[in-house]
């Protein structure tokens, strides 16, 4: 069973960009320890970003699946993915 | 067809809620050579030579480029500029590959230690010729890179449309080196197949093969414009708009509707614009900045004595040492671009054209053709007038709405009266 529930532009907004800094911190990361002589400091402090980014997506994206939960999905196990261009969530049960 | 959004439009839907306010992207042009090794017909840089960055300089344009964003003193880049794109051009940009490197690492670095918020959002723009994209220090970089890296290999369509342009100096094609890294790009670093297409007198003849050559190579965004160069013809826009009949034909006999975006057809385009949308066309007067290799800037590429070719003095706008816009004439060229409007660029005929939207122009082909940028070239009125009817055409035939609203009397000068009452019924 699968369902596309449409999301306001808002919260859809907010996950892609929850996203799309979690990947950037991680590009970050991934670059500094490329270095031959890796900073450390620089490195540590971009590894704690991407951690906290990391949780806050994470918290959003189980915040906007509850809001919008279909019904016949509650107290269900089920798989959801996000599509920004569409601003919906797919619901899958798994 | 959906279509893609560039990286300043997807900055400002991510930010847009969050600040309002936001200038979302700028683009920064590094002129990295002069050089080219092949020799294309149709080049507008007709004073190539072999002049190249150093890193020195790339690193002063770095270093100002951060100071501006520091404070609100400059309208180009300030504290509401959210993101960055390092834009390398050339000649050919891969033929300066170790001082892209260093200057994307630089920048990297430096944004990192001063965790800046460009960390986040910069991007590299970069298109190549494809000859040099196999060579080692090439291939590191576009490994290193390729999460924040926009990269296009031109190629003009089949070999043989390619290789009768894009030729090496000894007269030998370049198609083999340019398809070959396309395909391995694509296949290694998984994006998109896009390509943009120029459309010259040359290959307008041709234009449908190269579209279909595309789209069957598994190309599925291609972007396409005439060039702004050229004084086109009533009979030019009759061939472009059967050229865009048999595209449209194509499209819609093999089901492609929805899975490849051909930017000819929108029908978003060809109404009237607004009063209140004053801003013109082209990013050339103000919006945009580039640095020629010894580090002098200009409002864009095309304002530099490279493309210029001499037809006009060239618009130098400040350097990478002592900034942009500082001295008073520089001061009165920012306060000229910022004066050009949609109106004031304009005759009334082309101000309330009903076709006006989509309407393309480069600011600097004007500056170089009439010796002013406050003035809109119409060498391209025909092929627009020509496009609106094959839009009316192909959105008519796929049952989606389209108004035509091309004037009778240039539309009778493309097709035929019985033609045109097709195009009017929808």
């Amino acid at each position: 069973m699968k369902e596309v529930v449409k999301i306001n532009s808002e919260d859809s907004n907010l996950i892609e960009r929850k996203f799309y800094e979690h990947a950037a911190g991680k590009d970050n990361v991934a670059f500094l320890m490329h270095d031959k002589d890796i900073a450390w400091e620089t490195l540590q402090h971009y590894i704690d970003v991407v951690e906290s980014r990391f949780f806050e997506l994470e918290k959003t994206k189980e915040r906007l699946s509850k809001k919008y939960e279909p019904k016949e999905f509650v107290g269900k196990s089920y798989n959801y993915s996000f599509d920004f261009n569409d601003e919906s969530i797919t619901y899958e049960m798994a | 067809m959906k279509h893609p959004i560039d990286y300043s439009e997807y900055v400002r839907r991510l930010y847009h809620n969050e600040n309002p306010n936001i200038s979302s992207c700028r683009n920064v042009t590094f002129v990295v050579t002069e050089a080219c090794d092949l020799r294309c017909t149709y080049c507008y840089e007709a004073h190539k030579c072999a002049k190249y960055m150093t890193f020195d300089v790339a690193k002063k344009i770095v270093d100002l480029i951060f100071k501006l964003s520091e404070t609100d003193d400059s309208e180009f880049i300030n504290t509401k500029t959210k993101a960055v794109i390092l834009d390398f051009i050339g000649g050919e940009p891969l033929l300066n590959i170790k001082v892209i490197a260093q200057t994307c690492d630089y920048f990297w670095h430096k944004a990192l230690e001063l965790h800046h918020r460009w960390a986040d959002t910069f991007r590299i723009s970069m298109i190549s010729n494809g000859v040099n994209y196999f060579k080692p220090d090439v291939q590191e970089f576009i490994k290193k890179y390729h999460n924040r890296l926009s990269f296009g290999i031109t190629i003009d369509g089949d070999k043989d449309m390619h290789d009768a342009c894009r030729i090496h100096p000894d007269g030998s094609g370049s198609w083999e080196e340019a398809n070959a890294a396309q395909m391995h790009y694509h296949e290694h670093y998984g994006d998109t197949l896009s390509t943009k297409v120029t459309i010259a007198p040359e290959n307008l003849e041709h234009l449908d093969k190269i579209i279909k050559f595309f789209i069957e190579n598994g190309y599925t965004e291609i972007f396409a414009n005439p060039v702004y160069e050229v004084e086109w013809t009533v009979e030019q826009s009759k061939i472009y708009y059967e050229k865009l009949k048999h595209i449209a034909d194509y499209i819609i006999d093999n089901g492609l509707k929805d899975k490849v975006f051909i930017s000819l057809f929108d029908n978003n385009l060809f109404k009237p614009i607004p009063e209140e949308e004053q801003h013109p066309y082209c990013g050339g007067t103000g919006d945009m900045c580039a640095f020629g290799t010894d580090g002098k800037a200009y409002p864009c590429l095309r304002y530099m004595e490279l493309s210029l070719n001499g037809s006009q003095p060239e618009i130098c706008i400040g350097n990478c040492e002592r900034g942009i816009y500082q001295t008073e004439s520089e001061k009165a060229i920012l306060d000229d671009m910022a004066s050009v409007t949609r109106r004031s660029s304009t005759t009334d005929e082309c101000y309330y054209c009903p076709i006006a939207s989509g309407c393309g122009n480069c600011s600097a082909w004007s500056y170089q053709k009439h010796g002013t940028y406050n003035k809109k070239d119409v060498g391209i009125c025909w092929m627009h007038r020509a496009r609106s009817l094959a839009n009316a055409y192909y959105y008519h035939k796929i049952k989606e709405d389209f108004t035509l609203n091309l004037q009778k009397e240039f539309a009778l000068q493309i097709v035929d009266e019985s033609e045109y009452n097709e195009l009017l019924k929808g």
